[in-house]
Order: structure tokens, then sequence, then C-alpha cells
């Protein structure tokens, strides 16, 4: 590995949408160099006497776990902020969470997108 | 980065959710998402600790103003905790950045 290589931190990504707009959110947070993301159904527990008089408690939500470079996330966030405003049925949160740890350069690589490691193990 | 956010975690038995959702709602939580998960634990522990991990799992996600953190895990333990039927673990992560809140 290069001496002078600085490793670009990482978080991870938390995305809660409808469950109909996963795939559009998981496909739109790809093109933001992220290679591996986990994507869970889950349901959306927000009170709201309104869901209650419909009899409708719980929603069905899709939970994306991201994992993004530093250097991506501010136009990623930007970009999450201005879908959930704007697309019809594209409500959703985003928060990050920092890793502070992670082991193995391949992982790493793989995770940051950073093609040269890969390039320098081959 | 503003940290006025912190992420609850909470791994509770399968059908215990609305236990540890009830807490949190009456401690200022605004609400949650539950995702089901399967449970795994060192059965040597589980023999020192006199506990039956069971497999099937819902994790509640809660995203909280750091306020009032300690106050909702204060209530969920207290009405889900690890000694409780519901055997709940739950941790806060700082959140870095959030978007999408009202």
């Amino acid at each position: 590995m290069d001496k002078n290589y600085a490793p670009e931190k990482l978080k991870l990504l938390i995305t809660i949408v409808d469950q109909e707009r996963g795939i559009y959110y998981n496909t739109l947070i790809r093109t933001f160099s992220v290679n591996y993301q986990i994507v869970v159904p889950a349901k959306g527990t927000a009170a709201s006497e309104l869901l209650d008089m419909l009899g409708l408690s719980a929603s069905e939500k899709t939970v994306i776990f991201s994992v993004v470079r530093q250097d991506r996330l501010k136009p990623l966030m930007e970009t999450l902020e201005e879908k959930f405003r704007t697309v019809r049925g594209g409500k959703g949160i985003a928060v990050t969470v920092p890793m502070t740890s992670i082991i193995g350069t391949l992982a790493y690589g793989f995770l940051a997108n950073e093609r040269s490691l890969y390039e320098q193990r081959v | 980065m503003n940290r006025e956010y912190e992420m609850i975690f909470c791994i509770v038995n399968a059908g215990h959710s609305q236990t540890v959702m009830d807490a949190a709602t009456r401690s200022g939580a605004r609400g949650g998402t539950i995702i089901r998960g399967r449970g795994t634990a060192d059965p040597e522990a589980e023999q020192f600790f006199h506990l039956a991990v069971q497999p099937d799992k819902e994790i509640l996600l809660i995203l909280v103003n750091k306020e009032i953190k300690d106050s909702v895990l204060k209530a969920v333990h207290h009405e889900a905790g690890l000694d409780r039927e519901s055997q709940g673990i739950a941790f806060s992560l700082p959140v870095d950045e959030a978007v999408g809140l009202s």
C-alpha cells in the first residue's frame, strides 16, 4: 500500500422509507459510490390518531443500511433530503452513524469503493 | 455536524415491540421502526447468567433528541429489560447527520 495513502472515513447510513420506494432509494444511494447495502423490511410505528381512526396502526417500511464514504456523504444527504420532499410517496428519514473501525484492506476497499487498493493487491 | 439526535437500538423477543414503543412514547419518543431478526448467544454465557436467549427477535430503531435519550432508555429498560419477559437489550448510537425529520 502507498505509504502516503490516507483512507477516507466511512459512515453507516440508515434510510427508512415506505416499502414501495425501497428499490428506488436503494438504486439512488448506489450512484454515490456505495457498493454495499442491506435492505430489510420493517414496520413503522409513528403515533397518529388519524391512522388509529382508519384502523392502520403501522405502515410497511423498508430500512436500508448503506456504508458511505465521508466525502460522498454531503451530496448524498442533500439529494435524499430533496427527494424526501419532492418524490410522490417518497417521504423518509436518513441518519448517519459513525463507523470507528473496520478490519481488512479488501473489506475496506470494497466498502469505500477504493479500487486502487484492489489493483495493488492483484 | 450537529449531534442533536441519537438512535436507540432495542432488541427484544418477538411480540414485545409494543411494550417498548409504549414505554418510549411515554418518555417523548415520536415513533420507531421494527425489524425482524434472529438472536444468537454463547451457550456457556447463557448458562452462567441463567438466561435462555429466544431466537425470534424484533429490533426497534427509535430516533430521539439527545435530551430525552436517557429517560427513554430508562423507561424501556424498566418495562422491557433483560430480566423481563421481553429480554430486551437497548443501547444508543450517536447520529452525525439527519434529514427528513419534520
